[in-house]
């Protein structure tokens, strides 16, 4: 016979030659400890997962090597949403018994998928994070950090906890009691939980819980497995480990109907006008407020409108005055205009001359001397040239050449505004090319111009001549 | 009643995936066996 725990040798009188201890206490150890652990099992099996904790780890202070007993408790760690606690547990059995075992399997399952185990970590991270800010009393962030937690780990009852024992310190009893509820789903006899449903519903809440807990077990192991007896009389029609759909389950899925069916109706008759009222009010709202925006932003560009004219004036009255100031004007520089004039002329070139000294503006002009060295250099050339154009311009006009005759004769009266003639004999000159309209026009402002010209009774015959 | 400061105590940091293998090292793990035989040991000892 050997040592069932060190492997080694018995001695007579039942003492195991390796560790030195009774075989038969070995023995009553083992069997304890399988005790604890079918009760732990049952626990579990009815999701009493805290009360399986305890009789699970009991099971392991009876026999470390108790491997069902180990990879139960990580389960159990699993399902609470306690992840590292599972995986700790798992580890240690795979170590003690590294082939055919499940431990091998779970780890296996969570180390495959990276993304689980880096979330298992954040959620882990911001519980702990969570915890800091309840201790410094950052309530908001806290309540903000654990609702993510939960929302990664939907099965982490101290989350849960810790959200219902914060809904309780800000008087938010019906959320907390839900999520006492949630807990009490995933560990129907966890004692933090009983405490502080208790705490909120008063005895009779907890008596109520309990009566239903106790309900739902009861259900459970009628509901899964009826067995019978082969032997017992009347059960012919149920045949050994038969099994039977719980009847309940039909009710509540009527139950569940009948609900979705109200609801829907709720919906329609009150919530959804309720709501319509609502979105109306809030376009209304919405569009007297964008109304009062665009006549407020009408006004603004209006008064921008104002000040953009505003401002464009006075660009325009301060370019004026610049360019009287500089002598700019749109025929180039007036000074430069007037000393090109002059160049020409002492160069004998009184043609150039005369075509600088009309480009000049004179309004554009503030400076005296300007002034006058323009005056004397057009007294000087701008007739002389006239009476030269004006008796080119004639001759051809006698000679039939009439095209280059309108064309000197325009540029006589150009030169010498007060060369009546010269205007007169254009006149003439359209009429000699029956362009009748020009001639008129023409002759007409001989007559307006020079009223008492010798002039004046020629042009109002030809006028006549050409009615 | 429920006094919040004192219920938040109860609330331990979990521990995290990468802590699990010094939690292991760190955990002293005995049953009542290896209690049997330390007791035994130091009968031998002494005796």
């Amino acid at each position: 016979m050997n040592c069932i725990r060190c492997g080694s040798p018995l001695l007579i009188g039942g003492v195991c030659s390796g560790c030195g201890l009774d075989d038969a206490y070995i023995k009553k150890c083992y069997a304890m400890s399988n005790v604890y652990y079918n009760n732990g099992l049952d626990k579990a099996k009815v999701r009493d997962l805290s009360g399986a904790i305890v009789d699970l780890k009991k099971a392991l202070h009876m026999n470390k090597h108790n491997i069902e007993a180990r990879n139960l408790l990580g389960l159990c760690y699993h399902e609470m949403g306690e992840i590292a606690k599972a995986l700790s547990e798992w580890v240690v059995s795979a170590n003690y018994m590294p082939d055919d075992n499940d431990a091998t399997e779970y780890i296996q399952s969570i180390q495959d998928n990276p993304s689980r185990l880096e979330d298992i970590n954040t959620t882990i991270r911001k519980y702990n994070q969570t915890l800091n800010y309840l201790k410094n009393g950052d309530y908001d962030l806290a309540s903000i950090q654990l609702k993510k937690v939960i929302g990664m780990s939907p099965n982490f009852v101290n989350g849960h906890l810790l959200l219902a024992l914060l809904y309780i310190k800000t008087d938010n009893r019906e959320k907390a009691k839900k999520e006492l509820r949630r807990v009490l789903r995933i560990d129907v006899n966890n004692t933090l939980a009983l405490r502080y449903y208790s705490e909120l519903s008063g005895n009779a809440g907890v008596k109520r819980h309990e009566e239903k807990d106790k309900k739902r077990i009861k259900n459970y192991d009628e509901a899964d497995y009826r067995k019978r007896d082969v032997s017992t009389p009347g059960s012919n029609q149920i045949t050994i480990d038969q099994y039977v759909e719980n009847s309940t389950n039909k009710y509540t899925f009527i139950g569940i109907i009948v609900g979705l069916l109200v609801g829907i109706a709720v919906m329609y008759f009150l919530f959804i006008p309720q709501k319509t009222d609502e979105l109306a009010d809030s376009y209304d709202t919405l569009k007297q407020e964008f109304n009062e925006e665009l006549s407020a932003k009408n006004r603004d560009i209006t008064k921008l409108q104002q000040t953009q004219s505003d401002l464009e004036d006075e660009v325009n009255d301060l370019t004026k005055e610049l360019a009287k100031a500089t002598g700019e004007s749109s025929s180039g520089n007036v000074f430069e205009n007037i000393i090109n004039a002059s160049r020409y002329h002492m160069d004998g070139d009184d043609e150039k001359a005369a075509e600088y000294l009309l480009k000049v503006d004179l309004e554009q002009v503030d400076s005296k001397d300007a002034q006058k060295l323009y005056n004397q250099l057009s007294e000087l050339i701008l007739p002389q040239l006239s009476e030269e154009y004006y008796s080119q311009g004639y001759s051809k006009m006698s000679a039939g050449v009439y095209e280059e005759a309108v064309s000197l004769l325009t540029k006589a009266f150009e030169y010498d505004e007060n060369n009546v003639d010269a205007l007169y004999y254009l006149g003439r000159t359209y009429q000699y090319m029956k362009k009748y309209d020009d001639a008129k026009r023409t002759l007409q402002q001989v007559i307006d111009k020079f009223p008492d010209s010798r002039r004046v009774p020629q042009a109002e015959e030809h006028i006549n001549e050409m009615n | 009643m429920i006094d919040f400061d004192e219920e938040i105590k109860k609330f331990k940091p979990s521990l995290e995936v990468g802590d699990v293998e010094d939690a292991i090292y760190d955990t002293e793990m005995k049953d009542v066996l290896d209690l049997l035989t330390q007791v035994k040991n130091g009968e031998n000892a002494n005796n």
